[in-house]
């Protein structure tokens, strides 16, 4: 059962984020100042660290240098008020694996907190996953829900492209021109027939699209 | 009260001073010239007499003045001091002069006009008298003999020195060279004032948030009193974006975690309870998103006001792709459908941090309150001078008098409605900072609001 630390110093959210994450199946342990933090971390053997940066005693980016200082490599998720784009590129420079800004979606925060098991379970470097589909570009597989789903290599292509620019529109000039590679020719339909087959086998609503900027699966990111 | 321009009032005090001098010069000259006048005309008045004196030597002899001073009577035509060429001679040299002569005090010649001989004085020297309504100056010589005296006289009004024929003359070089003063003087007042002027063009072409000190060095000694001034106010208006940002993200901080607190909670509550308090806590989690929404959109107005704006070629199709991806991710799947015209790179120059806000805002704003219209389109169009980004939706519109309404602050279409009221309004003080303007207008191709975006050209 994997292990969570909870770093929140108001009460009311610490408690609702520890409650939310233990129904999910989380060990939550709840801290709300800077130095129990990072004493519970360098002793404790936690799989994720879910930080705020506005502690007592010691910041949160203190706690996190002190950390990665000590060769701690646990993965950390800061969980903040703190919005501006420096305040971020701190936190991630700090060491930080994510960034949240508050107020964070409790399902949004457990689909990152999963992102971050699975990147620690040694999944492969060029694995990539949207919501509920994992692509595996080495292996060639594909899967919706854990479960492998049977793609065409031009499906593939134009999926693999699409995972690759998550959130982005993709033109759909760029998703022919990542079949051309392969094809040297393709059919002017080719990429709407990859489309509405990958629609069919993940779901209509897993890729977006808008006329005149192309295609783009999203979700939360992972 | 507005003060009159400095340049004017150093002109017209200049004038007066200059006037002042004028005039001032004048009198004294004209003192100083009647002065030497006067001076010139007594030596005249000397030299007169002595002309009259040496021409009545031959005749002089004591025994006939004094018969002609005993029988008193002075006849023109036989009077032996003065021939009739000598009186022509005396009066072709001094026509303005008359005289008298007098033995022991008795008038024995006389020039026959002018003042009365009774009048004018018998005394040796230089003196003034009335007679005949003028004033009158004269010389009195006294001869070899001290009973003799040759006085000599003329009217005070030809001693003195008239201004009139004299400013006639000068009239027209004097106003051309007073014109020309005053041009050169004005041109001199402007040329010195123009350090000024560039200043002002200097702070103009300034953008919100460069502060940096002006350079001392740059400009002329007199204004170095007011550029420091100036620099102390940029040092203190530095200090106060410093602290409007630290508050700002103190707001952010203080208000955010209470609400991730009552959002946590509501989401919490949602899961774990049965279904009629599931929906109560859903409602919940919409006011409270609202209320997040709000903080949000309060924070990046007062953000703008310290946003540093930074010009450069932007490719604005995928400024607007961007913007529409996330506003897509946001909403629920076939919400909303979005088209952008034209589908390749346009390419403009501008500030994108800005540009994109305003876009966001104008997009967000679409789906707020057009959300059942379905449809948003974005058309990019650019020509020589402008770029224009319109959005329209198939909203329900708005009236063309709640326009201007609606680009204020907290002002929203209808009371109750749903958005924080603040969207539009970040969208006009985004675009005014990127040196651009913001208009609602009908869409022309049937229902729903059109929001324009402009944006003019500017140089590299």
């Amino acid at each position: 059962m994997p292990r969570l630390l909870v770093a929140e110093d108001d009460a009311a959210l610490g408690s609702a984020m520890k409650r939310a994450l233990e129904l999910d199946g989380y060990v939550v342990d709840l801290f709300a100042r800077g130095d129990d933090v990072l004493e519970a971390a360098s002793v404790g053997d936690y799989d994720v660290i879910l930080l705020d940066l506005g502690m007592p005693r010691m910041g949160g980016l203190d706690v996190l240098r002190q950390l990665r200082a000590d060769g701690n490599a646990t993965p950390v998720i800061i969980v903040t008020a703190f919005d501006r784009t420096r305040q971020r590129v701190a936190g991630l420079d700090a060491g930080a694996d994510d960034y949240v800004v508050k107020p964070v979606d409790l399902e949004e925060l457990a689909a990152r907190i999963r992102s971050q098991l699975r990147r620690k379970d040694g999944r492969p470097a060029d694995s990539m996953s949207v919501g509920e589909v994992t692509l595996d570009v080495s292996g060639h597989i594909a899967a919706r829900s854990g479960e492998p789903v049977a793609l065409t290599a031009k499906e593939f292509r134009v999926l693999a492209l699409l995972m690759r620019r998550a959130r982005r529109f993709v033109s759909k000039a760029d998703l022919e021109g990542e079949l051309y590679d392969q094809d040297h020719w393709v059919e002017s339909n080719t990429v709407e027939v990859a489309i509405s087959a990958l629609r069919r086998k993940f779901g209509r609503d897993f890729i977006r699209t808008a006329r005149g900027l192309g295609y783009m699966v999203g979700g939360p990111e992972t | 009260m507005r003060r009159s321009s400095l340049s004017i009032r150093l002109y017209r005090r200049v004038l007066i001073l200059l006037a002042l001098t004028g005039l001032g010069m004048g009198a004294i000259l004209y003192v100083v010239a009647n002065r030497e006048i006067g001076r010139a005309s007594d030596a005249q008045l000397v030299n007169a007499s002595r002309l009259l004196y040496m021409m009545m030597q031959d005749d002089l002899t004591a025994g006939v003045l004094v018969a002609r001073g005993k029988d008193q009577t002075l006849d023109e035509g036989d009077d032996p001091l003065l021939s009739s060429q000598e009186r022509k001679a005396f009066h072709a040299s001094y026509d303005w002069c008359m005289f008298a002569v007098f033995w022991d005090g008795k008038p024995v010649a006389q020039s026959g006009w002018g003042a009365p001989v009774s009048l004018v004085p018998r005394q040796p020297g230089l003196h003034d008298f009335k007679a005949v309504g003028d004033r009158w100056r004269s010389y009195g010589l006294p001869g070899r003999d001290p009973r003799l005296l040759v006085v000599v006289a003329e009217r005070d009004a030809m001693r003195e020195f008239s201004m009139v024929p004299v400013l006639r003359k000068l009239a027209l070089p004097l106003i051309l060279l007073i014109a020309a003063s005053m041009v050169v003087l004005w041109w001199t007042l402007r040329k010195s004032l123009s350090e000024v002027e560039r200043l002002a063009t200097t702070l103009n072409a300034r953008s919100l948030a460069d502060l940096t000190p002006l350079a001392r060095g740059d400009w002329s000694r007199d204004l170095g009193p007011l550029i420091v001034a100036l620099n102390k106010l940029f040092v203190r208006l530095d200090q106060a974006y410093e602290l409007e940002q630290a508050f700002t993200d103190d707001v952010a901080h203080e208000l955010r975690t209470p609400l991730a607190a009552i959002r946590a909670q509501a989401q919490l509550l949602r899961k774990t309870s049965p279904v009629p308090q599931q929906e109560e806590a859903g409602r919940l989690l919409a006011v409270v998103d609202r209320a997040g929404d709000l903080i949000d959109g309060m924070l990046t107005l007062a953000r703008l006001n310290a946003t540093s704006v930074s010009t450069r070629s932007v490719d604005v199709h995928a400024l607007v792709a961007d913007v529409v991806a996330e506003t897509l991710l946001r909403l629920p799947p076939d919400a909303m459908e979005f088209s952008v015209n034209p589908d390749h790179i346009v390419r403009w120059r501008c500030d994108p941090s800005s540009l994109q806000i305003a876009l966001s805002a104008v997009i967000g704003n679409a789906t707020v309150h057009a959300r059942q219209g379905g449809q948003v389109d974005i058309a990019v169009v650019r020509s020589s001078d402008r770029l224009t980004i319109t959005v329209g939706d198939r909203g329900c519109g708005v009236d063309a008098a709640d326009r201007e309404r609606l680009l204020r602050r907290f002002e929203r279409g209808t009371a109750n409605g749903p958005g924080s009221g603040l969207g539009l309004s970040i969208a006009v003080k985004a675009m005014t900072l990127a040196g651009g303007t913001i208009r609602l207008e009908d869409r022309q191709d049937g229902p729903g609001l059109l929001v324009v975006l402009s944006l003019p050209a500017v140089a590299d």
